[in-house]
């Protein structure tokens, strides 16, 4: 049976699989998702749909995200201990991930200011919703974060014992809705377009 | 079995087909909805399922890599599968080595480099073995490995070779794996050409190895084809839906 080569550019059908020629481009490989490179060609890694105006391949299923250093992320507070806060991160930027990665934010990174004075307990509590920003892998599991920005910190805070909602008062204050008693946290500047970030 | 024929005098072999030619392959992608990717594939009357997990997070410290991510294979045949009940489906001494040659095969051909820091799990289990158990698993795993979404450079298309009678025989059943002739399984990339897995069970002649090894390239090149358009209608498919 005759063999035919396929290693023809692809730009009429629909999709795109692992290993299929694309079109030459003069963007590098690096930056761009779904493409690899192999003796000068570019190449399609996964399985997609060709975007025109970059030759990127944007993939019909939604790509596991890696948190990059500098990604903001939302996380959930786990535990609070004098020296860290262990949290589970749930976003990357606008993506939630389908499972949450751990994550963990140090007594010298929760705010950029009079870092020695800094207590963990008055910062964060178990539950509270945090935008932080990924710094880096650390040497164990957990990803190593800060909130050391005035538009990173506690976003979201409910009072633990009857779940009402928490509103910010001030940079260092949250007040119960209910009962109108005030919590110390880290209070993040809320802007509008988080989910941009 | 001295007088088994396995070719013809007409050049046909004991289920009727010709020397080169494969068996029936189709496919059901995406059959399970708890994995990320899988994949049940069956040519002629070998049927296998492929599960893929991932990336997901390591979760055992020692697995982490900080470059690239970490694969885990499993390699395993139901109790159910062979004409002799097996007593275990996994942890034998072949399926562990099978395991562990899977796992180099799409180690070369997943782009390990992107997921630094996290895991891909494959699970694989052969549900009924009529020959051609590890080429089939590996067919299985590509289309489950392209379901999940994980970058890879190509598919990894595999077949079985053997030589009988000076013929190259491609994508043997259990007779013929079972015959007097050495078997060949080799896993290549097809667009590039590039072997990422050989295995040669019994000694083959080396005059032999060329010829045989072409013949098996020649039929991942039409594996490849026949799964490029199974995945296609896949698409087609779940696009339309």
């Amino acid at each position: 049976m005759a063999v035919t080569s396929k290693d023809t550019p692809l730009t009429s059908t629909p999709f795109v699989l692992p290993g299929d020629k694309l079109p030459p481009n003069s963007d590098s490989a690096n930056n761009r998702t779904g493409v690899y490179v192999r003796d000068g060609g570019t190449y399609s890694s996964i399985c997609g749909k060709v975007t025109d105006s970059k030759s990127t391949v944007k993939p019909l299923v939604p790509p596991f995200m890696c948190p990059e250093k500098g990604n903001i992320v939302l996380c959930r507070v786990l535990s609070v201990s004098q020296i860290s806060a262990k949290v589970e991160i749930i976003s990357v930027g606008s993506q939630v991930l389908k499972e949450p990665l751990m994550g963990i934010i140090r007594r010298e990174e929760v705010r950029a200011s009079e870092k020695d004075k800094v207590s963990l307990f008055q910062s964060f509590r178990p539950c509270d919703i945090v935008q932080a920003r990924v710094l880096g892998l650390g040497e164990g599991q957990a990803y190593v974060l800060t909130t050391a920005e005035s538009e990173l910190g506690v976003i979201l805070a409910r009072k633990l014992c009857h779940g009402g909602r928490m509103i910010p008062v001030s940079w260092c204050e949250y007040q119960c809705s209910v009962t109108g008693k005030r919590e110390k946290r880290k209070v993040a500047k809320v802007i509008n377009n988080i989910s941009s970030n | 079995m001295a007088d088994f024929e396995y070719l013809s005098p007409e050049g046909l072999r004991s289920d009727g087909r010709r020397p080169q030619e494969l068996r029936v392959l189709s496919c059901n992608i995406s059959h399970c909805l708890q994995a990320d990717g899988s994949a049940y594939l069956q040519q002629g009357n070998t049927r296998v399922i492929a599960t893929v997990y991932g990336p997901h997070d390591v979760s055992r410290r020692s697995e982490a890599q900080h470059d690239k991510a970490f694969i885990n294979c499993q390699f395993s045949m139901a109790t159910f599968s062979t004409s002799e009940r097996k007593k275990r489906p996994t942890g034998d001494k072949s399926c562990l080595e099978t395991s562990l040659a899977l796992k180099k095969t799409f180690e070369a051909a997943i782009l390990t480099d992107t997921y630094p820091h996290s895991k891909i799990d494959i699970f694989v289990q052969i549900l009924q073995s009529d020959g051609s158990d590890k080429a089939v698993s590996i067919n299985a795993i590509t289309m489950a490995l392209i379901d999940a979404g994980i970058p890879m450079k190509d598919y990894v298309c595999a077949t079985s070779v053997t030589l009988i009678n000076d013929t190259p025989i491609v994508d043997l059943n259990y007779f013929e794996e079972r015959g007097p002739g050495p078997e060949l399984i080799v896993g290549t990339l097809p667009k590039s050409g590039k072997i990422v897995f050989l295995q040669v069970n019994s000694r083959l002649h080396i005059d032999n190895m060329e010829k045989v090894l072409k013949e098996g390239m020649n039929g991942n090149q039409r594996v490849h084809t026949i799964l490029d358009t199974l995945i296609k209608k896949h698409l087609e498919k779940s696009i339309l839906t």
